[in-house]
């Protein structure tokens, strides 16, 4: 089915993304200079991120899928879904995380 | 228009539309947990997810940016409970930036038949409705310390 090389396609977008989201959440978080950059390109930080996100999924997503070679099989995809799946959770618990640490150790 | 930029309205159009974004998703793991064979109804329950998700995070970004920022966060933080932002909000403005690519995998995921894929769709679909719930939780958090942050500014 030519959708599952969409479906691989679109998790590893959504993996990257996640993994580019935590280092730059926290990356900015020391970094002022940083967050300057980010306010000055669309007049708010977070807003920066967002798009900056979709932007990033988006073009990983063309990438992968133009350049991920033939189809994929079953397997690849159930792959791809589960790493999604944990990484995500991962993710969620290190933004999580480093904010409860980042509010204790002001 | 005024009225849907009023600020009690944008924070219920954007609790309204994530709670769309939740109950698609926990109602699309329902239709994999039951074996269910509609592949239309599976895609039209997660394009609801989509756009529920993406819309809330639309609305929801309007009025932190637009309102949030200068009326509500400087309150929380010379109240009660000056974490509900370091901690809550923080945590629940990037979190958000996670759920809609991982939404629309899962939108994509929905139109394939093979059987091995059902079991990681379902789970990141009930992935999906948690996150929802968890940053729904830290919504009322930040919506209570500005009450109590009020109130506390009043009574000082």
């Amino acid at each position: 089915m030519k959708n599952l090389k969409l479906i691989w396609s679109s998790a590893y977008s959504a993996l990257i993304t996640g993994l580019a989201v935590v280092a730059v959440t926290i990356y900015m978080e020391y970094s002022p200079a940083f967050k300057v950059v980010l306010t000055n390109l669309t007049s708010h930080h977070w807003i920066s991120k967002s798009v900056g996100s979709l932007i990033l999924y988006f073009v990983l997503f063309f990438i992968l899928n133009k350049i991920g070679g033939e189809n994929k099989n079953e397997f690849q995809v159930k792959r791809a879904l589960w790493s999604l799946f944990i990484v995500t959770i991962l993710s969620g618990l290190a933004i999580f995380a480093f904010f409860v640490w980042h509010f204790l150790a002001a | 228009m005024e009225i849907l930029l009023a600020k009690p309205v944008l924070i219920g159009i954007h609790l309204g539309l994530a709670i769309l974004g939740i109950d698609a998703f926990l109602w699309l793991a329902g239709e994999y947990a039951a074996g269910a064979m509609a592949v239309r109804r599976r895609v039209i329950v997660a394009v609801l997810g989509v756009i529920g998700f993406a819309g809330s995070w639309i609305v929801g970004g309007y009025y932190y940016v637009k309102f949030y920022g200068p009326l509500v966060k400087p309150v929380i933080k010379e109240g009660l409970a000056p974490w509900a932002h370091a901690i809550a909000m923080e945590a629940k403005e990037h979190i958000f930036l996670l759920i809609v690519p991982v939404a629309i995998t899962v939108f994509l995921a929905t139109r394939a038949t093979e059987f091995n894929l059902r079991k990681p769709a379902m789970c990141l679909a009930v992935l999906l409705a948690v996150m929802g719930l968890a940053i729904g939780a830290m919504g009322f958090i930040i919506s209570a310390a500005y009450r109590f942050g009020v109130i506390s500014v009043v009574a000082s």
